[in-house]
């Protein structure tokens, strides 16, 4: 038995901050005038039993040993020696020798800190060292060290099995996925704020507010939120004062600088596209595609084409803008023998990287959090506020392709910024009115408002390429939110009301409630202008629309709590209770179109206005209960049961059970557990199963309506108004269930200084609520219906570690963790096999979303090689393998072998998942200087990027193209052709694009690990300040500095469609920011 | 204060605790009414029959391409545009193309508004107002499945809307045959009949509402197709004696193509699909039956289809060389061309002049006066000789083309000039070209300001035999009578002329084509001749068989697994007739 623990005192020496002087080697005695001794002892932990391997030395050299087998060490050390001993885990200890060769038996305490840490579950705590489901723990203190704008960008790659992607622009909502994709229908978790579920985004939120987070990531751990945790839940809990602190006032605040990155991608300055242009017609021309090339193109005497004159426009330059973010908060805290308060104030303000109206964005949050101790009742009280102002770019990656009648279909606002023409000039104060010139501008008064236009004449009739700072400053969307949360919970001790005060029995009940009211308003405004007699937005068409949204929440929650430890060994902690939420939303929505100028933007300044209104009512109601119990902590069991009840679903179905059970076993904790608890302090192997529901859908949609008076006929030239059912109707929707089984041990050495995690999960989706199609027999106008159809499974492996060591000068943690994904979508709807979004393809039986395209064959070089792909279409009676192809043209493979390639020769290209996942963070800590670093990647990943793959590197149309491009359409003197890049037209006439065809091309690989935060700091010392200020802190951070990977595109990190994975739809680019900050308490 | 918050926490405990019983759940929908809280009283099933009457002006209906799939499907027109409608004149449509579906679509819509009225008052007899509701859910109901069984030959047979409505997989039905709708159909107008009053009733029974004889003439038109020629006799005649109601023929042939109320539901028309004037309208297109609106503009895009580019048309169905011809082929008694060929043909003749024919403007295209020379096609790029039924080409009222759905002019669908072809048919198959099948069509032909029958030079052989009497109402009569109307393609059907070497041969050289480009071979290469110089191609050179019908679309099998592969165009099987055709008569008419 000790054999097995010396192996593994060896095998931790490996770890690098072990103490690691070897046994018996006695280290060279300092020179010191002082006579030394041989001086022995006994090291024990507190029940007396011997503690081998701890560290002895004389503090202030590096003379010193460990302890044998037995505990006892013997040491050469001078009669007045301070002895310091150490041993993980354990609290070190200073003895004086004072001359005593025998100092005797020294007994270690055991540093409980760490390992008694409590964790806030839902309804309850546990210690964390008692958890049988899957709980991720983040250490907020250590996170809020460096600074982050928003909760969800502070997680991550913090956690194993939470995905966090997003959107770069101000204020964007990041995309927070736990353990895969859960539902077709939205994914973000459930966040539990202070006790009260608020939903699926905790956006208007600061996060200076915040004490602890937890993620619950399997259905144990969620179970208690059963309905509503399918997708995980994330709780957190803002600060709360201290007792019998005097008042406090902290202040943390930084100032950043926001740069979008300009190398991503290349583009044609006015030379390289003019060239590109006119060999882009030539070829046209040549494979008799005749195509206009606007007149500004000239064809020099050199063969070189120019535009006519000098404009160069640089439209990243233009385009994009510095940003700045600055936030300031102001906590005042305290507390008295019986209360607590906390206020916290908070100012967050970035304005964005792109010239115009947006995006931007602003926050207040004032935040007030009291507890009362009264008798037997703890009372808390919370209030928060919050003031948002957001706007966003007036054409993103959410609506720019949206189809508005009457309004041209201009792209988001970051596609144009590159594939505009650098021939068109930014700005041009000629372009206020041309009626002039354009007869057909006569109509508007304000045209194209001084922003450069195409010239029809000059540049061709190029459809689509608004000048997109015209846009996103003519153009505006814009909302303010304003939101009240308050909460209050009482906490009954009933055994201390009763007087009755057992030692090991505790009964609680307790009180939620909670009201939050949410005011959106929302202003959008589309003003007319003239651009091209094509891309114009008429004065009828122009609209500024006017809505209101409100949201009530009310939620009462009654819970008892019964704690107890019976026979010493059996420890019990049940919770029952009875929950009741009820939501409310109001919308308003008022549109006018047709404004005089100059514009007043008011609905009454309209020529034609129209409203409307709708209500929605949500009611969940929710029996709980919990069981945790645990035998000599060391048999944990768990069991949990919730049912739910919602109003989303039909009567017949819309109570469910959500059930778990999870089981935990201590090894440590054995008698025959061969380990020193020195060394292990925690080996804890446990396995879960649960189920847990969602019901992520709008209200009513299990009512069939009438569309009452909506349908119009005519008797004798005079209206009548008829009514009838319309949309095909569910009226079965019950709950999407997820089954989860998880599987896990965790590993605790040297108190919690070096911990692992390692996990196996399994989540079974089943009856997810999925659009079936609606047979048009029906003869109804929705052409797909939500029901309980599809399923789904995700499952994977989770390893996190960490270390750390705090008891040096140079004090460190070490994060690092990993996990793996594995999809399948193992049905879809009766009868349906597949579902195909644009390039990706979802299949039963295989991956959501994987790429679907053309296998890639190569360029066709010769005639010859033409000959030949045709001669397999002639084979197969047809006249051309892929018609319309010239010599220069890409091939593909023909998969049907029906001598044509069309689009049955489509195949699967791959995946769009990344199959790996890691995140890796450090921080180092000497003197008042402290470095922390975090970053993240995913591994086995590839991607479509629409800017580049599929804009930039296009191989027809007007847009601006990379450089690469440049090279295309040569050929030798034989005709052949020659360049790595397929031939460009200005026009496709073929049947298809050959050469834009989606294949393998246009894949990238994706793997990338991404720098995400590098923070330099230093703290200054208290006494600088005379005691006037405290904790004072400096700061430089800096964000998202630097990807590695071989992507090209911005936000390889970017937030995709359920069904589109791996496609980068414009996600607007998260900034490089550099941040400057300062911390301090008085 | 202790015992205070004592007393609230229970309270509030206690309040939740009751409050957690089921019908707070129970959340009430405020912003539509759910079909439980629809009234099933006279006032809302009157509603509900007005949404199946909304239906049927749709764009899948007679809104556009429920009415010109079939003006394709005829050898009298073709696609002039060579685009779009391409594979509905040709006849081989793939069946992954969407537009299939269109027409099976909107009549299903059809079918399941008037599904509703019909299941809701399941019986007669309960009130009048009740019977004449049911009425005319059973006329629109066997109106869609006539179109149905006429352009998809197969489909399920639904008419219970609580039974078959209600889930998902209550709505895989079954295929049932042709021949199953065809009975369906047969009883539902049978008991229409019974339900609905004449129109001779007045008010909108007289303006556009189904009635006694719209059902009495369906049903004739059913068993024409059907091959039951003495029912059929039965029920035509029926209504030329004024049993279903009073009707006359307009005297002026153009008096069925124009809007306005002088025009419109006038005492010819039987049925007529009812478009508002192109002055009243609503602002709002409905192409989809996803944007239906009230604010609807309430017409119909036939003309946008049949009006010529030049115009702001779409420029894509013409009528044939050999239509133009059968106009020519016979002159009135003062030596006159054939009014009717003005109203169906938009082409400059000396004859048109102000005074001629009756309710004319002449020689106008839109609002342009024509000289002598002046040559309007349809399409620029491919010729094509325009359309002016259903159009503004010649009413005078408007200068351009308004696009979208737009046109006001009434669809009069079936009327009374049909019913004595029919009846003349109906006879000559029972007993063989009468007196009284001659005087039937001695009506239309007098109408139309031609010689009686016997007298005409060129076509008094007609009453030589049955068959030489079916080759003229086939060929001659009808096309004249009916030429680019909705219908021809249901006639080639119930012929059989899909099924015939030596009628298929016939309906190629009708549907011949030649494609001229105004703009590079000038407007002198633009020949009006029958049999044509030079022949590009026909509409049937590439027709598949068994594609006469319209091929289900693959979404639609695929979201309803019990349609199976189809029909015959979906599997490209020939269907064969299980009555003789009648051979071709080669003196009567512009045959080869």
């Amino acid at each position: 038995m000790r054999k097995v623990i010396l192996i593994f005192c060896g095998m931790l020496a490996l770890t690098p901050a072990t103490f690691a002087s070897q046994s018996g080697n006695r280290l060279p005695i300092a020179l010191s005038p002082a006579d030394n001794i041989s001086v022995t002892g006994k090291i024990v932990d507190a029940s007396g039993e011997p503690l081998p391997g701890a560290s002895v030395y004389v503090k202030g050299t590096t003379n010193g040993t460990i302890s044998d087998i037995d505990g006892n060490f013997t040491l050469n050390a001078p009669d007045d020696a301070i002895l310091v001993f150490t041993f993980v885990g354990y609290i070190s200890q200073e003895i004086a020798v004072n001359g005593r060769t025998n100092i005797g038996t020294i007994t270690m305490q055991e540093d409980n800190q760490e390992i008694e840490q409590v964790v806030v579950i839902g309804y309850g705590t546990q210690k964390k060292v008692d958890l049988t489901g899957s709980v991720a723990i983040v250490d907020a203190d250590e996170m809020k060290k460096v600074s982050n704008s928003n909760i969800s960008t502070m997680l991550e790659g913090k956690v194993a099995g939470v995905q966090i992607t997003s959107d770069g622009q101000p204020g964007a909502d990041p995309n927070v996925r736990i353990r895969g994709i859960g539902s077709f229908g939205s994914t973000p978790p459930l966040y539990v704020i202070d006790g009260v579920p608020v939903g699926t985004t905790i956006r208007d939120f600061s996060p200076n507010d915040i004490a602890t987070i937890q993620i619950l990531k399997d259905a144990s751990a969620a179970a208690i939120y059963g309905s509503r945790a399918a997708n995980g839940v994330v709780i957190i809990t803002t600060k709360n004062g201290k007792k019998n602190q005097p008042a406090r006032v902290d202040y943390s605040g930084y100032f950043g600088i926001d740069k979008i990155t300009n190398n991503i991608y290349e583009v044609m300055d006015a030379d390289q596209f003019s060239q590109y242009m006119g060999s882009a017609k030539e070829r046209s021309e040549a494979t008799s595609n005749p195509s206009e090339l606007g007149a500004g193109y000239v064809k020099g005497s050199d063969g070189v084409y120019k535009w006519y004159d000098e404009t160069n426009t640089n439209w990243f330059d233009e385009v994009f803008k510095t940003g700045i973010r600055q936030n300031h908060n102001v906590n005042i805290s305290g507390g008295g023998d019986a209360h607590t308060y906390n206020v916290g104030l908070d100012y967050f303000n970035q304005k964005g990287t792109v010239e115009g109206a947006g995006p931007d964005y602003q926050r207040y949050t004032v935040r007030v959090n009291n507890t009362f101790d009264v008798k037997f009742i703890k009372f808390r009280t919370g209030i928060v506020y919050s003031h948002s102002d957001q706007n966003t770019m007036s054409r993103g990656n959410d609506n720019g392709n949206t189809y508005i009648q009457g309004i041209p279909e201009t792209g988001p606002i970051l596609r144009q910024a590159f594939t505009m023409q650098p021939t068109i000039k930014a700005y041009d104060e000629s372009t206020w009115c041309l009626d002039a010139t354009v007869p057909a501008a006569a109509d508007y008064k304000y045209d194209s408002y001084g922003f450069g236009r195409v010239d029809v004449d000059k540049h061709g009739d190029l459809r689509g390429f608004v000048n997109p700072l015209l846009v996103n400053n003519l153009w505006e969307r814009n909302t303010k939110v304003d939101r009240v949360v308050a909460t209050a919970n009482a906490s009954v001790d009933i055994f201390n009301m009763l007087k009755l005060n057992p030692a090991n029995h505790k009964l609680s009940y307790n009180l939620n409630l909670s009201y939050s009211k949410t005011y959106a308003k929302d202003h959008t405004w589309m003003a007319s202008y003239f651009y091209t007699p094509n891309d114009k937005v008429d004065k009828s068409n122009e609209q500024l629309t006017k809505a209101t949204r409100q949201y009530d929440d009310a939620l009462v929650e009654n819970t008892i709590n019964y704690e107890g430890t019976l026979a010493e060994k059996h420890h019990i902690n049940v919770v029952a209770g009875i929950t009741y939420e009820n939501e409310y939303t109001q919308n308003f929505s008022e549109w006018g179109k047709n404004f005089p100028e100059p514009y007043y933007l008011q609905i009454n300044n309209a020529e034609d206005r129209d409203a409307n209104s709708s209500e929605y009512q949500h009611v969940i109601e929710s029996y709980i209960g919990r069981l945790n119990y645990d035998f000599d902590q060391r048999y944990l069991l768990s069991v949990t049961a919730r049912r739910d009840g919602s109003s989303r679903l039909s009567k017949e179905d819309r109570w469910g059970w959500f059930p778990s059970v999870s089981l935990g076993w201590r090894l440590d904790r054995e008698a025959f557990f061969p380990v020193d608890e020195h060394l292990i302090n925690l080996l804890k192997i446990r396995g879960s199963y649960g189920i847990l529901g969602n019901e992520n859908i709008g209200e009513y949609a299990y009512m069939a309506t009438m569309a009452r008076q909506n349908q119009a006929y005519s008797f004798n030239n005079t209206k009548v108004l008829g009514s009838s059912v319309t949309t095909f109707v569910n009226t079965a929707i019950a709950w999407e269930k997820k089954k989860s089984t998880s599987v896990g041990f965790d590993l605790g050495m040297f108190s919690n200084q070096l911990e692992f995690t390692f996990e196996w999960y399994k989540n079974v989706s089943e009856d997810l609520l999925y659009g079936v199609a609606v047979p048009a027999n029906g003869g109804f106008s929705n052409a797909n219906v939500t029901m309980n159809a599809a399923s789904m499974e995700n499952s994977g492996f989770e390893w996190s570690a960490s270390y750390h060591n705090y008891k040096h000068k140079v004090k460190y943690d070490i994060n690092f963790n990993v996990s793996t994904l594995k999809n399948e979508v193992t049905a879809l709807s009766a009868g349906k096999d597949r579902q195909v979004d644009g390039r990706n393809i979802t299949t039963v039986g295989e991956e959501i979303g994987k790429f679907y395209g053309w296998e890639y064959g190569g360029i066709i070089r010769s005639q010859a090689e033409l000959d030949e792909l045709n001669a397999k279409a002639i084979a197969q009676g047809k006249d051309e393998y892929q018609p319309g192809a010239n010599i220069g043209d890409c091939w593909y493979v023909d998969q049907n072998g029906d001598g044509v390639i069309d689009a049955d020769d489509q195949k699967v290209l791959g995946s769009g998942l990344p199959k790996i996942n890691f995140g890796l963070s450090g921080r180092v800590e000497y003197k008042g200087f402290d470095l922390a670093v975090s970053t993240f990647g995913a591994l086995k990943y590839k991607v479509i990027d629409d800017i580049y793959d599929l804009n930039l590197m296009s191989c027809y149309g007007y847009g601006n193209r990379s450089p690469e491009m440049l090279n295309s359409n040569q050929f030798d003197a034989n005709g052949n052709y020659i360049s790595e890049q397929p031939a460009c037209y200005l026009k496709n006439s073929a049947t298809l694009g050959w050469n834009d065809l989606f294949s393998e091309r246009k894949i990238q690989k994706a793997n990338y690990w991404k720098i995400a935060t590098v923070e330099l700091g230093y703290n200054f010392k208290d006494e600088w300040f005379n005691g006037i200020l405290t904790g004072v802190r400096a700061y430089v951070s800096g964000q998202n500095l630097a990807t590695i990977t071989k992507y090209k595109g911005y936000n390889v990190d970017f937030a995709p469609g359920t069904f589109t994975p791996g496609y980068n739809y414009c996600s607007y680019p998260t900034p490089k920011t550099v941040m400057f900050g300062l911390r301090a308490s008085f | 204060m202790k015992k205070f918050n004592i007393l609230l926490a229970a309270a509030v405990a206690a309040g939740s605790l009751s409050g957690c019983s089921e019908d707070l759940l129970d959340v009430k929908n405020n912003n539509n009414q759910t079909t439980e809280a629809f009234s099933q009283s006279t006032d809302g099933l009157s509603e509900a029959v007005i949404a199946a009457y909304n239906h049927i002006r749709m764009e899948g209906t007679y809104g556009r391409v429920g009415y010109t799939f079939d003006v394709c499907r005829g050898d009298e027109a073709w696609n002039s545009s060579q685009q779009w409608y391409l594979p509905f004149d040709e006849l081989n449509t793939a069946i992954t193309n969407e537009m299939n579906n269109w027409v099976f679509r909107d009549w299903f819509y059809t079918i399941n508004a008037s599904t509703y009225v019909i299941t809701k008052i399941p019986n007669k007899g309960v009130s009048t107002a009740f019977d004449r509701l049911r009425g005319q859910a059973l006329f629109i109901h066997a109106l869609a499945y006539y179109n149905i069984m006429g352009y998809y030959k197969d489909a399920p047979i639904v008419t219970d809307y609580d039974k078959d409505y209600n889930t998902i997989d209550g709505l895989y039905w079954d295929m049932n045959s042709q021949e199953e709708i065809i009975e369906l159909i047969k009883k539902e107008l049978t008991e229409a009949i019974e339900l609905l009053p004449k129109r001779d009733e007045g008010g909108e029974w007289a303006g556009g509402r189904a009635t006694q004889g719209a059902a009495a003439a369906l049903l004739g038109k059913v068993l024409m197709f059907n091959h039951e020629f003495k029912e059929a006799q039965k029920y035509l005649e029926g209504i030329i004696n004024g049993e279903y109601g009073t009707y006359s023929l307009v005297k002026n042939y153009g008096d069925n193509f124009q809007e306005g109320s002088q025009f419109e539901n006038n005492s010819e028309s039987i049925f007529e699909v009812q478009f508002l004037d192109h002055d009243v309208q609503g602002t709002q297109d409905e192409w989809t039956p996803v944007n239906v609106t009230p604010d609807a503009t309430q017409g119909h895009a036939i003309e946008s289809n049949f009006a010529a580019g030049k115009y702001g048309g779409w420029a894509d169905i013409s009528a044939s060389n050999w239509l133009y011809n059968l106009f020519k082929s016979e002159r009135t008694v003062d030596n006159k061309l054939d009014p009717r060929m003005y109203w169906t043909i938009a082409t400059y003749e000396d004859d048109w002049t102000t005074s001629y024919p009756a309710g004319g403007n002449g020689n106008f295209y839109y609002g342009v006066k024509m000289k002598k020379g002046d040559l309007i096609v349809t399409n620029d790029g491919n010729g094509g000789i325009p359309i002016a039924k259903y159009t503004n080409a010649r009413t005078g009222i408007l200068s351009q083309v308004v696009t979208g759905l737009r046109c006001g002019i009434n669809i009069r669908l079936i009327r009374l000039a049909d019913i004595y072809l029919l009846a003349a048919e109906a006879i000559n198959e029972n007993e063989g070209p009468t007196a009284k099948a001659v005087e039937y069509v001695d009506k239309v032909r007098e109408r139309a300001n031609l010689c009686k029958l016997a007298a005409s030079d060129k076509y008094k052989g007609a009453t030589a035999s049955a068959d030489a009497f079916f080759e003229y109402l086939a060929n001659v009569e009808r096309p004249r009578e009916l030429g680019c109307e909705y219908g021809r393609g249901f006639d080639l059907i119930r012929w059989g002329w899909f099924y015939d070497d030596a009628r298929f041969k016939q309906i190629k050289d009708h549907a011949s084509i030649q494609l001229i480009n105004v703009a590079t071979d000038g407007n002198d290469k633009f020949d009006f001749g029958y049999p044509l110089q030079k022949v590009d191609k026909t509409s049937y050179d590439s027709y598949i068989k068994g594609h006469e019908y319209i091929p289900y679309y693959q979404g639609t099998l695929d979201a309803n697994p019990g349609l199976g592969k189809g029909n015959s165009a979906n599997t490209g099987t020939p269907n064969t007739p299980s009555f003789s055709i009648r051979p071709v008569v080669k003196e009567i008419g512009l045959n080869l």
